[in-house]
């Protein structure tokens, strides 16, 4: 027998009192608005209460179905990993909703949510505009996250892409200078010229952690248009008029005008040199699939040495 | 000549292009960038590659 620690909230939430057998089988609860009433577990999904009468229900993957007294179950409940959205199926039909820290806020029936400060809850009604207020924080915060973490991210793999085409034209030297040769067994022409290529990457792409630089990344794009800010306006104060015809300086160019710029230029790219896109795409895989081969032959071949050098030496 | 060698590389790149895109989707997914909206991400990618063709 074990008495349920429910006066453990501060200011104290209800009035209740459960009493639960050692296995939780068989349960005595009492309080304030639905009285006393016990309840048996009949198994994983059943139980009978002298209040609600036998109910069995199964959830499966968030939707649950189940049998009570006066009718059936039907409810449902699927969220994304940080709760922001929430998607709810009732017999009335389904509705989306956001949680927050303080609670939770209904997009679809407003009065329907919950809001919970210092051990106060409310629900309904008067929970609404709170539950909204911290609904919209908690998005905009993760919103804010999100985006610092998508562009750092996006930094990390544009320098992880440029290291790696970087290493790809390495590569690529190094079959037409050494590895051609070799292969075709022209030893003298690779002796003369022995290139060894930088090692201070490990080989394998995964071990090459850039994940380490997001705070610094995350800490210049914030910087960034400060610094940026604080420059031009100093710039509009004091930079001499030479640039422009009537001797001004013209418009400094904002963040905007920038990125829309590098938009514009991309776009002309890709009007004129659209159509050699993938087949620049086919070559560097034919050429990376022509290395990897290569690779593996001389492997093979030095595999094939070792072992009758192994065998003559035995 | 020179068409057949355009078509044949164009191919290999468009296959080398699908493959970097599930590449791109699943580093997103292990970034913890897409929350559970993969499939949707993939709907459009698709309905973009559709409405440009």
């Amino acid at each position: 027998m074990k008495f349920l620690k429910i006066f453990k909230g501060r200011p104290l939430k209800r009035a209740e009192v459960k009493v639960h057998s050692d296995d939780s089988k068989y349960r005595l609860r009492a309080s304030r608005t639905s009285g006393v009433n016990a309840s048996v577990k009949l198994g994983r999904n059943a139980t009978y209460n002298t209040k609600h009468g036998f109910r069995v229900s199964k959830t499966i993957k968030g939707l649950t179905l189940g049998l009570r007294r006066g009718g059936t179950i039907l409810r449902g409940r699927w969220s994304n990993s940080n709760n922001l959205l929430n998607l709810n199926l009732s017999k009335s039909g389904f509705s989306f909703s956001t949680s927050s820290r303080f609670g939770t806020f209904n997009w679809t029936k407003p009065n329907y949510s919950s809001f919970k400060l210092a051990g106060i809850q409310l629900r309904g009604k008067k929970a609404a505009k709170s539950a909204f207020l911290f609904a919209i924080i908690a998005i905009a915060s993760e919103f804010i996250k999100y985006c610092a973490y998508f562009i750092a991210a996006h930094v990390r793999l544009l320098i992880f892409i440029f290291i790696w085409v970087l290493d790809f034209l390495l590569e690529f030297i190094h079959l037409i200078f050494v590895d051609f040769p070799l292969f075709f067994n022209k030893k003298s022409m690779v002796q003369n010229h022995i290139a060894t290529l930088p090692s201070d990457l490990s080989e394998k792409l995964e071990e090459r952690n850039l994940k380490l630089y997001d705070d610094v990344i995350i800490l210049i794009l914030i910087l960034f248009p400060i610094l940026f800010a604080f420059f031009a306006g100093l710039l509009e104060g004091y930079a001499p008029k030479v640039f422009s015809e009537d001797g001004t300086f013209g418009q400094i160019p904002t963040f905007v005008d920038i990125i829309e710029r590098i938009y514009l230029w991309i776009n002309l790219q890709i009007i004129i040199y659209g159509k050699y896109f993938f087949l620049l795409l086919g070559s560097m895989s034919l050429i990376l699939l022509i290395n990897k081969y290569v690779d593996w032959s001389i492997e093979q071949s030095s595999q094939d040495k070792s072992t009758m050098e192994t065998k003559a030496d035995g | 000549m020179g068409e057949i060698l355009y078509n044949l590389l164009s191919a290999i790149g468009i296959i080398a292009f699908i493959f970097l895109l599930i590449q791109y989707v699943r580093w997103l997914n292990a970034e913890g960038l897409l929350g559970g909206i993969k499939l949707a991400i993939y709907a459009f990618i698709f309905l973009m590659i559709l409405s440009n063709v």
